[in-house]
């Protein structure tokens, strides 16, 4: 290992470190939301939005990705991706997100789900 | 003669590095961590690259994916084009630092290959799925490029040693 790679290593460490904590730092900065909005898109589009409440009962929706259907569970202010037909099921072992800051991204199927405020024009019509 | 056995050799490397893509495909993934893997085929397309040179580097990488999408059955789905890119980006980057960066060794050159590898498919994935969220996910994938990088890096290494007579043999045939 030269003098170069042992640069280069700092380098990439640093980058990564500081990438990390802009990450880290932005979904603190965040403030916390009573209301938020589940959305979910297949293959890029938009396929449906569910409104979170707190307290709200556990509710499932069908999802058909790319490769098959897939099962959203929502329950108060969270959803996690119960069923999915992906091979490595990455996107049902994250379990349940609450955070505006996280993504359910199931690859192969093509399913993206996450979390957002509910936008103040919604709340007042809605 | 020497058209021949530079023939032979780049389709044993074609085949080593489909087989390794291929065998760490069906190994269960050492890492808890979606898209983070070793990466043992990038061994063989880094080998090619310093032996043979930026293109025959580049259709190694290309034929791997290609046959191991084949093999896999991913032909032309979202993991194919996910590597694909991986595959591109990472060979340009390393092939880039090959030649303009010579006081890297064999081993800082992996490391770029992996944490290129990683951020292409990121890049991808972001633009097929159409969602900027996927970006949180950039630190892990850079620094899971650094100890996998490493670990590749070192394995070419001792390959490198045994390979020099493949070169002086076929090299000049480019």
């Amino acid at each position: 290992m030269t003098k170069a790679d042992q640069k280069l290593i700092l380098i990439l460490l640093l980058i990564g470190l500081l990438t990390f904590s802009f990450s880290k730092f932005i979904s603190y900065t965040q403030e916390p939301v009573s209301q938020s909005q589940v959305v979910i898109k297949v293959s890029g589009e938009h396929v449906e939005t569910v409104s979170l409440q707190a307290e709200a009962p556990l509710q499932r929706y069908i999802i058909t990705g790319k490769v098959g259907k897939a099962i959203v569970e929502t329950e108060g202010l969270k959803v996690r991706m119960l069923e999915a037909p992906c091979p490595d099921q990455i996107c049902v072992k994250q379990g349940w997100i609450n955070n505006p800051q996280r993504a359910i991204i199931c690859v192969p199927n093509e399913v993206v789900i996450y979390l957002e405020a509910e936008s103040i024009i919604d709340a007042t019509t809605g | 003669m020497l058209k021949t056995r530079r023939l032979v050799f780049f389709s044993l490397f074609v085949t080593l590095a489909t087989a390794l893509g291929f065998l760490e495909l069906l190994l269960p993934n050492p890492f808890p961590l979606p898209g983070v893997k070793l990466g043992l085929a990038n061994i063989v397309t880094l080998l090619v690259l310093y032996v043979y040179g930026t293109k025959d580097g580049l259709a190694v990488a290309l034929l791997r994916v290609f046959f191991a999408s084949l093999l896999s059955g991913t032909f032309l789905s979202v993991s194919f084009m996910l590597s694909l890119s991986g595959a591109v980006l990472s060979t340009l980057f390393m092939a880039f630092f090959i030649r303009f960066l010579p006081a890297l060794s064999i081993i800082g050159v992996s490391m770029v290959g992996a944490v290129s590898h990683n951020v292409g498919q990121l890049l991808t994935a972001s633009f097929l799925i159409q969602t900027p969220y996927i970006f949180y996910y950039l630190p892990v994938l850079l620094l899971a490029g650094l100890p996998t990088g490493l670990a590749t890096g070192f394995l070419a290494r001792l390959l490198l040693r045994y390979l020099p007579e493949i070169k002086t043999n076929s090299y000049k045939n480019n």
